[in-house]
C-alpha cells in the first residue's frame, strides 16, 4: 500500500495537534513520525504503513507528554482559532467537550481522517466488530450531547 | 455519518497551517524508479549460471525433441524438474546467503524484489517451454501440458522446501526433489507409456490445475516469509 506524504502529513499532524494543543510541537512530532517511518520502511511495500505511521505519532506524543515540554511552551486548544470558533456550531463544540479524550481520538480518526476501521482496530487493540460497536456508542452519545445543547438553545 | 456533521468534526478538530510541511516534504521525495528499469537491475542481479544452465536445458530438450524419437520426449519432460530448481533456488538467494539483511535496508522490499525474480524466471521459464512444445512436433498443448505437469509440482515443492530449510542444505533438498520428479517422469514415460494417451489429457488438464494452485499458494508464503523478516 503506496502512502500519500502530502495528504497523511495533514493528517498525522492534525492528529499530533489533538494529542500536544500545540502547533509547534505537533509539527515537530509529524516530521519525526515521518522520518522514523522512512528509516524502518526505506522502502515501498510495508505490511501496514498506516497502522505502523500513527502508532509511532501517538508514542512520540506520549513521549513529549512525559519529557514535559508541554510546560515551556503556551496551550493551546483545539479550535481556539477564532475564526473557526464562530464557523463550528456551538452545539457540536460543547457536545464534543461532554467525550471523552479517548473517545474524541477515536471521532478524529475515523470520522476527520478517515483511517480505516482494521488501522484503528490495531492501534487499539480491538476488534472489528468491537471497535464498531464502541463508535456506535460514541456517535449516540455526541448526538444526543448535540440534541440537548440545541434543545437547552432552542 | 452524515456530510454536514462530518464538516462540522473537521472544523472542530481544525488545527493552525503546518508552517514546514513544503520545506519537509521536498527532503523527503523519494527517487522514483520504473518497473522496467527494476527488473533490468534484478535481471543483471541474477548469477549467469541460471541463464546458461536454463539454455542448455532447452537446448538439449529442443535437440532431442526436434531429432530423436519419440521416446526421447520422456527424457525432455524429465529435464523440466531442474529449470524449476535453479528458478526457486534464485528467486530467493538473498534469504538463503543472508543478504536478505542487506536488501532490506535497499530502496526496495525484499517482497518486491522476490517477486519480480519470480516474475522474470517464470516468464523465462514458460518462452523455455512453450519453445520446447513447438519443437517437439505436433500436439503442443498437450505435451505443454506433459511439461508443466513436472514444472509446477517441482515449483510447488522447491518453494516449500526453501522455505522450511532457509539454508545451502535446502538447495540440496531441492535439487534431490528435482531429480526425483524427473525420475517418476522417465519412469513413468517408460513403464506407464498409456498415461500419455490422448484420452487422459483432462486428468492432466486437472493435475495441472491443482500444482497451478498449489505453486501459486506456496510461491505466496515464500514472499510473505519474505516480509515476516523484515518485521521481525
Amino acid at each position: 500500500m503506496a502512502l500519500d506524504m502530502e495528504e497523511q502529513y495533514d493528517r498525522i499532524y492534525r492528529y499530533c495537534y489533538f494529542k500536544l494543543k500545540n502547533a509547534y510541537l505537533a509539527e515537530d512530532v509529524t516530521q519525526e513520525t515521518f522520518l522514523r517511518f522512512l528509516e524502518c520502511d526505506n522502502y515501498k511495500d510495508a505490511g501496514r504503513p498506516l497502522a505502523f505511521l500513527y502508532t509511532v505519532a501517538r508514542n512520540l506524543c506520549v513521549d513529549e507528554f512525559r519529557k514535559k515540554r508541554m510546560e515551556q511552551l503556551p496551550d493551546e486548544m483545539p479550535g481556539d482559532n477564532e475564526e473557526d470558533a464562530m464557523v463550528c456550531s456551538l452545539s457540536v463544540r460543547m457536545a464534543m467537550e461532554q467525550l471523552t479524550e479517548t473517545e474524541r481520538e477515536m471521532v478524529l480518526l475515523r470520522y476527520v481522517n478517515e483511517v480505516p476501521v482494521s488501522v484503528i482496530g490495531a492501534m487499539y487493540q480491538m476488534s472489528r466488530f468491537a471497535l464498531y460497536r464502541e463508535m456506535k456508542r460514541i456517535l449516540k452519545k455526541l448526538e444526543r450531547g448535540i440534541s440537548d445543547e440545541t434543545g437547552k438553545k432552542g | 455519518m452524515r456530510q454536514e456533521r462530518k464538516d462540522e468534526l473537521k472544523l472542530f478538530f481544525e488545527a493552525p497551517k503546518p508552517l514546514r510541511k513544503r520545506e519537509f516534504l521536498r527532503k523527503m521525495k523519494p527517487q522514483k524508479i520504473s518497473m522496467l528499469q527494476m527488473m533490468k537491475v534484478q535481471v543483471s542481479y541474477l548469477p549467469k549460471w541460471i541463464w546458461v544452465f536454463s539454455v542448455t536445458v532447452f537446448l538439449g530438450a529442443g535437440v532431442a525433441s526436434r531429432f530423436g524419437a519419440e521416446q526421447m520426449l520422456g527424457a525432455v519432460f524429465a529435464m523440466i524438474p531442474f529449470l524449476v530448481m535453479v528458478t526457486v533456488a534464485g528467486s530467493i538467494r538473498s534469504v538463503l546467503y543472508g543478504m536478505s539483511e542487506l536488501e532490506m535496508t535497499a530502496r526496495f522490499s525484499l517482497k518486491s524484489v522476490l517477486m519480480i525474480r519470480m516474475e522474470i524466471l517464470g516468464i523465462e521459464n514458460l518462452i523455455l517451454l512453450i519453445g520446447i512444445a513447438f519443437l517437439s512436433g505436433s500436439g503442443i498443448l498437450r505435451n505443454m501440458l506433459y511439461m508443466l505437469l513436472p514444472y509446477l509440482m517441482t515449483a510447488a515443492g522447491g518453494f516449500l522446501i526453501m522455505r522450511k530449510f532457509a539454508s545451502k542444505e535446502g538447495t540440496y533438498l531441492c535439487a534431490g526433489f528435482s531429480a526425483m520428479i524427473s525420475l517418476i517422469q522417465l519412469i513413468g514415460f517408460e513403464k506407464y507409456h498409456w498415461i500419455y494417451e490422448a484420452r487422459y489429457i483432462g486428468v492432466w488438464g486437472m493435475a495441472v490445475a491443482v500444482f497451478f494452485y498449489l505453486t501459486m499458494r506456496e510461491g505466496y508464503r515464500t514472499i510473505k516469509m519474505a516480509e515476516g523478516l523484515a518485521w521481525s
